[in-house]
């Protein structure tokens, strides 16, 4: 739980100031220190693991080699299925269906290693505009595999950084129904 | 009881720690802490333990009820149950129909749960069934977003995932409220998906 040396502190994100549940269950922040919790990397850790953004190096490395993966796998798919022949729309279209199928094993490969949700949405908004652009490049000139792998690659972590900053802002809003 | 979902979960049972034993634990696991540390000193009702990953963030001493139903779940729960430092029992029940009487517990708990309940508003209802008056629901669960693209991904991953396992784009806040239950707190842990929600049966007329 998250502590600092001889005080609690509310980790963002948890009420410090509730009151004790009418049955007797205490909210973690107003717990008392137990004598492991009070060790001070510990209490680092902690504070880390709760706040409004992923900051756990594992986590942050898992995210961006699943999108960057996700990204590589789906632009080259992409790039061998759509070409100069087809209509532009219909290929983008197309694309966002194959590319969102594609994501969804990849997600769950991912998943079990470094998170559910966290890994799935963000793959599957990586295959979803990865597959979008490239095959909208693909009606306009023919694009070699590896070329849209590197694009896929790009979008992927594009798409991190947007779920990272969607996170922040969201967690940080007030709930709508309260 | 609901033997299509039960042979579901049944088959999900296998693989189900491979799945989310390691990665979703390790990341949803301070969250989960944090929750389950407002179990109190009366009787609890914990729905849909699984293979029993999440009894390693109960606080000890407490005396819960652990349902699920899925009986090869509950086989794999039953050595994490036999850990746990308090008073853990292990029931196979359906949500929907839960075999305790009126006002039994003075809290309940879930994780993933509502995803998986294939009527979730009468599943929430038999909860607060089951509640004292006054009683406390808390829950960490994952539901579908408000927000574009990501809840068309979640309808979209939905349609493959509700096969074998849950569904991705609950309106689990919602549905807490149409069951009758009055919501006390909502906590986003991941964008407006995964999310903590607390909530409490009125308590009787006369009584704070």
């Amino acid at each position: 739980m998250p502590w600092r040396i001889g005080r609690p502190v509310a980790p963002i994100g948890l009420d410090a100031d509730r009151p004790p549940s009418r049955h007797g269950g205490r909210p973690a922040a107003a717990r008392p220190p137990d004598e492991k919790s009070c060790i001070l990397p510990t209490a680092l850790l902690a504070d880390r693991r709760l706040s409004n953004v992923e900051t756990r190096l594992y986590f942050i490395v898992g995210d961006l080699l699943a999108n960057l993966f996700a990204g590589a796998l789906v632009g080259a798919a992409c790039a061998l299925i759509f070409g100069p022949t087809w209509n532009m729309g219909i290929a983008m279209l197309a694309g966002m269906g194959l590319g969102m199928l594609i994501a969804l094993p990849v997600s769950f490969l991912f998943g079990a290693l470094f998170g559910a949700m966290e890994v799935m949405l963000p793959v599957m908004l990586t295959g979803m505009f990865t597959s979008m652009v490239v095959a909208m490049r693909a009606t306009m000139e023919p694009i070699a595999w590896l070329e849209a792998a590197k694009t896929g690659s790009w979008l992927g972590l594009m798409s991190v950084g947007a779920c990272y900053a969607a996170n922040a802002i969201l967690r940080r809003r007030k709930s709508p129904w309260i | 009881m609901d033997l299509i979902t039960r042979d579901k979960w049944n088959r999900a049972a296998k693989h189900f720690d491979l799945m989310a034993g390691f990665g979703p634990e390790k990341r949803w696991g301070p969250y989960k802490q944090a929750l389950f540390s407002n179990m109190g000193s009366g009787r609890i009702l914990f729905a849909a333990v699984g293979t029993g990953l999440d009894i390693q963030f109960f606080p000890p001493g407490r005396a819960i009820v652990a349902i699920d139903i899925s009986d090869r779940m509950l086989e794999q729960a039953q050595p994490r149950a036999r850990t746990y430092p308090g008073k853990l029992e292990l029931r196979q029940a359906d949500v929907h129909e839960l075999p305790f009487a009126d006002e039994e517990f003075d809290q309940v708990f879930t994780s993933c749960t509502f995803c998986s309940v294939p009527k979730p508003v009468a599943g929430l209802r038999a909860l607060h069934r089951i509640l004292k008056s006054g009683g406390e629901l808390h829950m960490f669960e994952h539901t579908g977003s408000r927000y574009f693209p990501f809840n068309l991904m979640m309808h979209v991953m939905t349609l493959f995932t509700r096969r074998f396992g849950p569904e991705m784009n609950r309106p689990t806040v919602e549905n807490v409220m149409a069951a009758g239950f009055r919501l006390t707190e909502v906590r986003h842990v991941y964008l407006d998906v995964v999310k903590t929600i607390s909530a409490r049966k009125a308590p009787a007329p006369g009584t704070r």
